[in-house]
Parts: C-alpha cells; structure tokens; sequence
C-alpha cells in the first residue's frame, strides 16, 4: 500500500528517481540552465529553440524520463500545433500563400507557427527536464544551503510543494462528488456540468488552505532566523558554481544578442 | 432474512499487480444492520470503502449491489443505493447554502417538488440544521459541516450509509445525535456500516465487526464476541472499550454498557456468584 502511495506521488510530481548525472547535478545548476532555457527560447530564431527542444528531450530521455517527455509534449504540442497550423497557416491573411493538397496556406503564416511551437517546445522541455529530475524537496535544500532567505525559496519551490497536495485533493473531491450520483463517466455535456462541482470545492479549499499554510509556517518559525541550517544539502562543486556563473553570463549576451538577429 | 443489499464474494483489491491490499473478501450487509469495519492504519479500510460505493472495482471476485454485480454499474448508479459520508466533508461540499447542498442529492432523483422539500426538511431536522439552512456550508464549524454531509447523503434515503469516522472530533451532544440517526436508520430498514477507531462508539452503536488486518478479513462477529475474542482485537490493533476489559476482568463475559454491566453483577449477586 505504502509503494503505491510512493509511486502515486511521484506520478503527481512528475519527479522520475535517478542516479544519471543529470539527477546528480545540484538543483540550483538544473534551475540556472532552466532560465538560460527560457531566455534562449525568446532570443534565438526559431531553428535553435528546436534544437534546444530536442536536446533537452534527449536529455530527459537519458535520465529516464522518455515516457512522461512523450506524453506531456505530445499532449501540449499536438493540439497546440493544430490549432496555430489552422489560425496562422490557412485563416490569417499572411502573405506568400501556396496551393498544397487543395490547401491554401501562407508561408509566412507557416513560418510564424514554427517559430511560436519552437519557443513553447523549447520551454516546454527545458522545465520538463527540470521538474523529472528534481525533486521539490531537494531544490528547497539547496537554495537553503546557498544562503537564500526561506521566504524566496519557499516562494520559487512552493508551485512543485503545492502540486502534490493539489492533486490529491482534486482526486479527493473527484471520488466524494461521484459518490454523492455525480456523474463523471457520462457524455462529454455531462462531465461539463459537473465540472463546477469539482472546481469550487477545490478552489474554495486552496483559498482556505492558504491561510492555514501561513499560520503552519508561522508557527514552526519558518522566518524566524535569516537563514536555514540544512544537514543533508545537495552536492556542489567548483564546477557547477562556474557553469552557474557561465549561464548566468550568457543570458543578458543573448538578450543583447537578440536585439541583433531579429 | 431479507437479500442483502450488499454482498461480497471473494473480492480482491491491490493497486500494482503484485499486491494485494485486499485478498478473498466476503461477508454481506442487509437491511438494518449497523456493522463496523476496524482494523489497524493501513489494513485497507479506505480502499474497501471505495470498493463498496464503486470508485474501485474488485480485481478478483464479485462485489453485488442489491443483487447486481458492480462491475457493470456506474459509480452515479451505484451512489443511489449506497452513500457515503467521507472524512472530510469540505470535499464534497461546493454548494452556497445548506439547503442546496442538502437539495444536491434529491434534486436528481426524480421527485416531486413536495417530496424533495419533505426530504430536505426531514434530514436538515434529524441533522439539526434546520436553523442554518441559508448559511454557506463552509461557515459552519467543523462538527456542523460533517452533519451538512450526512445530511445531503440522508435526504437520498441510500439504502447503504457508509459513514467514515464520522463520529470523530464530535462533542457529546454531536455524537448522541449520530447515534440517533444510525438508529433510526436501522429502524427504518436501513443499513449503515461506520469506518471507526472509537471502539466505544462502535460498542454503543454496532451490532457487528467486520476486522480487517494485512488485507484479510479476520473476524466478521456479533460485536460482544468480538470484544472477548482477544486475538482478534491483537491483529486488528483494537484496544477494548473500558466497560468492556472491566466485564471480562470481574465477571467473565462481555458487557457493551454500564446498564448491562450493572444488571449483570447484580444478577451473579443474586445467584450468590462471587
């Protein structure tokens, strides 16, 4: 019972155990490359925010987190692509169009659908990359022990804290409104008209639940020294802190540089 | 006796394929009774209660519902013979008054306007609700709340109340009022199963345990033989009721009360027994 609440836990985190090197890099290297990922996406053309995608797939596939790469950019990008391929490929009045399999769609239109899926693809799987390799946990241990205040890293570890809680109560009010005759396994308009049923509660608790959080976090006296001691902090290195202060260089370079080849 | 309205049979349960976290389940529940369900953290209590009110379906064996097996029921279906009152009642609760939280269940049944207000009324009353019927349901305390969900559960007359630990945190006056629904409930033909570690609320108020330990149903006895069966109450981590380990340690024999205790040794008293 207990592996099965483990294995459910880890399905809502989307944390995949490993031993690779990139789950022994410290948290705070992942994260530095993560924001280098999200600058990039924005700064560079089209052809390497794919490249980054694919890398960062790749990357994620070594550390043994294939199957939730595929799904979730399956997922995200599938319809995503569809929907910007109808919009700016066929409907919007971009020019250049060409005829193709009785379509007519614009190569301007084409060309700016890529450029937005690369960027997307691009973030998509530099966070992915992150959140299956890191754990919540372990990210807070880290930021801790390189002297951030326990507010800010509460603050940039709490969305990966609060998503397992979130799902579970989700999963909660799902079971506790199907047992009181919500249908949930009827028609498409069903399930529609019961979404309310399933959303308020949640919301409502989330609302609720934040101020017993604070109290929690209060009465532990979460804020009551500038900083944590941390036993068990994460591995570093004279390396890792250089590749940091490389990543953390190279980000205002391509801010510069984007200014230049776009 | 009457069918049952509900009926195990073998049923088996794990959440990987290797594990079972329930094996070979088989007992039935019919009308009137009030059984409990105990066993220690972890024995699988939670996951017997979802196989009972269809959130989960047995991998091995039957579950029957009123003569029909689950596994082609919809868990909606199924909600209409068997309720369930979870542990925590916020999770179901997301309407912005009590009456139509209460009005949720009814309102899908197919009634008459007269015979859903009946309902609403009737179970808002035994709940004591009736003077909050416009509060939201999430400004009432904690206790309240619980009765908001028994209620709403009530109003559907399921022939099945699964009630998890919902005596728990009660002041007395909130438990006597339990108490008094499980009755009526009994009374009525109805039949109610507690999920419960208060083994004095089970004394007062069950008829039967059912007493689960390691995913196996060890014990499924009438509640005094329970109590006096000590290597059951061992597996399924239950400590005796009081009244109960004065019984067995002055007269011998298992008393749920302090009436029957009293009429007992007064009774061994007249026969001149020690």
């Amino acid at each position: 019972m207990a592996a099965a609440k483990d294995k459910d836990r880890e399905k809502t985190l989307l944390y995949v155990p490993g031993e690779g090197w990139l789950h022994r890099l410290n948290p705070l290297t992942r994260l530095t490359g993560l924001g280098l990922v999200a600058v990039a996406a924005f700064a560079l053309p089209p052809a390497a925010t794919i490249v980054i995608a694919l890398v960062a797939t790749l990357m994620g596939t070594v550390a043994g987190a294939g199957a939730v790469f595929l799904r979730r950019l399956t997922l995200t990008l599938g319809p995503l692509a569809l929907a910007l391929f109808v919009v700016h490929g066929m409907l919007m009045d971009h020019p250049n169009r060409f005829g193709f399999l009785g379509l007519d769609l614009s190569h301007d239109g084409l060309m700016y659908m890529v450029k937005i899926l690369g960027r997307i693809a691009a973030l998509l799987s530099g966070s992915l990359v992150f959140v299956t390799t890191t754990h919540p946990s372990a990210l807070l241990k880290a930021l801790d022990s390189h002297g951030f205040p326990p507010g800010v890293s509460y603050l940039i570890a709490s969305p990966l804290l609060l998503l397992e809680p979130f799902t579970q109560r989700a999963r909660a009010i799902r079971e506790a409104q199907m047992a009181r005759g919500l249908d949930l396994e009827g028609s498409f308009f069903a399930r529609i008209r019961a979404f309310p049923a399933l959303l308020l509660p949640l919301v409502t608790l989330a609302l609720a639940d934040i101020d017993h959080r604070a109290q929690v976090l209060d009465g532990r006296g979460f804020r009551a020294r500038p900083r944590r001691t941390v036993l068990d902090a994460p591995k570093d290195s004279p390396r890792q802190r250089l590749a940091r202060r490389v990543m953390l260089g190279l980000a205002p370079l391509l801010i510069v540089g984007a200014f230049f080849w776009h | 006796m009457s069918a049952p309205i509900l009926d195990l049979r073998g049923a088996g349960f794990g959440y990987v394929s290797n594990a079972r976290v329930l094996s070979n389940i088989s007992f039935a529940i019919h009308p009137g009774e009030v059984v409990a369900l105990v066993g220690r953290n972890g024995a699988g209590k939670s996951t017997m209660l979802r196989l009972l009110n269809g959130l989960l379906r047995p991998q091995e064996g039957q579950v029957l519902v009123q003569g029909a097996d689950s596994a082609g029921m919809k868990v909606a279906e199924i909600s209409r013979h068997i309720g369930t009152v979870f542990q925590a009642p916020e999770q179901q609760i997301f309407n912005a008054s009590v009456e139509s939280e209460i009005a949720f269940g009814p309102a899908r049944m197919g009634l008459t306007p007269e015979e859903e207000r009946a309902r609403i009324s009737d179970a808002a009353d035994r709940c004591g609700l009736t003077e909050v019927m416009a509060t939201h349901p999430l400004d009432l305390d904690a206790a309240r709340r619980r009765f908001v969900a028994l209620a709403s559960v009530l109003a559907c007359t399921p022939a099945l109340i699964l009630l998890d630990e919902a005596q728990r945190g009660l002041d007395r006056e909130n438990r006597d009022r339990l108490g008094r629904i499980i009755r009526d409930e009994s009374a009525q033909g109805r039949a109610v199963l507690l999920v419960c570690h208060d083994m004095d609320f089970v004394a007062a108020h069950a008829a039967r345990v059912l007493a689960l330990a390691e995913g196996h149903l060890i014990a499924d006895l009438p509640v005094a033989d329970f109590f006096a069966d000590a290597a059951a109450t061992r597996r399924a981590s239950v400590e005796q009721p009081g009244i109960v380990e004065l019984s067995l340690a002055s007269l011998g024999e298992v008393a749920l009360n302090a009436r029957a205790y009293a009429d007992r040794a007064a009774e061994r008293l007249r026969k001149g027994k020690p």
